[in-house]
């Protein structure tokens, strides 16, 4: 990959990556620092990486990048953070949010596999098996993630759909 | 695969994912009709798909960015710096040569016969011989204690006060060094003779090969003016302060010393040039 390809990257690959992870883990700060690191990845072995595998060679340093990071404590406090501040919201503020919103909340507290799983099938239209190239799974492996990640967020939607019911 | 009350969620998935032909599709939609109280997770299914918002972007994007290879620009500059290098070469070796107080080599060559030559200069031998090459200026050429028996006064150039048959406009020596041209022998002044051949691809092309030109049929004793100075030595400091302003990047200061220096030359020339048919025509 040519320096003038990686700059194209950058332009066409970078918004994306970013919602990519900053769904997963619903803080903006890290997720800038994640798709930094994983440009500077790209960039440190653009010799090796060809511009046919640069998007999804992307997606796979940030997923693994953003593994990395879950493992850490502080940001294991972040999303208890932000998990509380999701039910403040459901229980007052919020009487009838709009479902792209509760399905981003809901989609945070996923498994992060689930989670990728699902944003890249939704955000980038990857199939099945490209999914499973850039997390690492088979194909089935795939379809068994994201059934369990739409069954949850059906769920999630039920009881939010329920919660109002109920305060109406 | 029918759907049944154990996988109608993997089928409902398989709906909204897409993943079933129309049969199935139209299978699954009438068992959903048969079983109403499921029909509120087949459309909670169908509508848990994420869209990207547009509006969030990632603001760092010129801080990832390595910034492009420039083209390779080749600017009038280096043309005109080539030309003047050219010449800078040639004033070079011939002021080495000037200085080198070898044994001349003759290589002289005839005079062009287009030229117009300034008549500048007079000689006058009634005067003692003058120094006229400074004692540090080791030239190879010897000068007669004696007056020369080749050269006589002759009547246009009696004397300075009396500058008979000459231009007005043009100054007249009044005091000339008695040459012995006998004694005389041409430097090798064709360091770098020109053939023909050599094209330095700029818009001074022509002017170059004038100056090489003339300078291949320069002789060494055309090389003093007045104060005993040698033009071409002269034109041979300022070839290296044009090397100088060169490296320095100062183009217009360039083309302004490699005007300078092939005009010195030229004057060098015609000065030179009407001095000797002068001489020559005495003879």
């Amino acid at each position: 990959m040519t320096k003038d390809e990686y700059n194209k990257c950058v332009r066409h690959f970078s918004d994306g990556l970013f919602r990519f992870v900053l769904s997963n883990l619903r803080n903006r700060e890290l997720a800038e620092d994640i798709v930094q690191e994983s440009f500077t990845k790209v960039w440190e072995r653009r010799d090796q990486v060809p511009k046919e595998k640069a998007k999804s060679y992307l997606y796979t340093t940030a997923y693994h990048t953003m593994l990395d990071q879950i493992k850490r404590k502080d940001y294991a406090a972040s999303v208890n953070d932000e998990a509380a501040l999701l039910i403040h919201e459901q229980g007052s503020s919020i009487p009838y949010p709009d479902v792209q919103e509760i399905l981003h909340k809901a989609i945070a507290t996923l498994p992060k596999t689930q989670a990728s799983a699902i944003l890249l099938r939704d955000y980038e239209g990857y199939s099945y098996e490209e999914i499973g190239d850039i997390l690492g799974l088979s194909e089935s492996q795939v379809k068994v993630y994201i059934f369990r990640g739409r069954t949850a967020l059906k769920n999630y939607l039920k009881s939010m759909d329920n919660l109002i019911d109920t305060e109406a | 695969m029918k759907t049944n009350l154990q996988n109608y969620e993997e089928r409902f998935v398989d709906y909204m994912e897409g993943q079933l032909s129309p049969d199935e599709m139209r299978e699954v939609e009438t068992f959903v009709a048969h079983h109403p109280e499921l029909e509120e997770d087949f459309k909670l299914f169908a509508i848990s798909k994420l869209e990207p918002d547009p509006k969030v972007r990632y603001e760092h994007k010129e801080a990832l960015t390595h910034p492009a290879d420039k083209p390779k620009v080749v600017h009038l500059f280096v043309k005109i710096a080539s030309a003047a290098a050219a010449v800078a070469v040639l004033f070079g070796l011939g002021w080495f040569f000037l200085h080198q107080g070898q044994e001349p080599v003759v290589t002289q060559q005839p005079l062009i016969a287009n030229l117009t030559p300034i008549k500048a200069t007079a000689l006058d031998l009634s005067s003692p011989p003058q120094e006229l090459v400074p004692s540090s200026h080791k030239r190879p050429v010897s000068y007669p204690t004696t007056r020369p028996q080749v050269a006589k006064t002759p009547a246009a150039h009696t004397t300075p006060s009396q500058p008979a048959n000459e231009s007005p406009s043009i100054p007249v020596r009044e005091t000339v060094n008695p040459i012995d041209l006998a004694q005389l022998k041409p430097l090798p002044m064709h360091p770098l003779p020109w053939n023909g051949s050599v094209d330095y691809g700029s818009v001074e092309n022509e002017m170059i090969k004038d100056v090489e030109t003339r300078l291949a049929l320069l002789e060494p004793y055309d090389l003093l003016d007045e104060a005993g100075n040698s033009p071409l030595a002269k034109g041979g400091s300022i070839a290296n302060e044009l090397g100088q302003y060169f490296f320095g990047n100062a183009s217009r200061v360039a083309r302004n010393l490699y005007k300078q220096t092939a005009k010195t030359v030229m004057t060098a020339y015609y000065t030179a040039d009407g001095y000797l048919e002068e001489v020559r025509g005495e003879r």
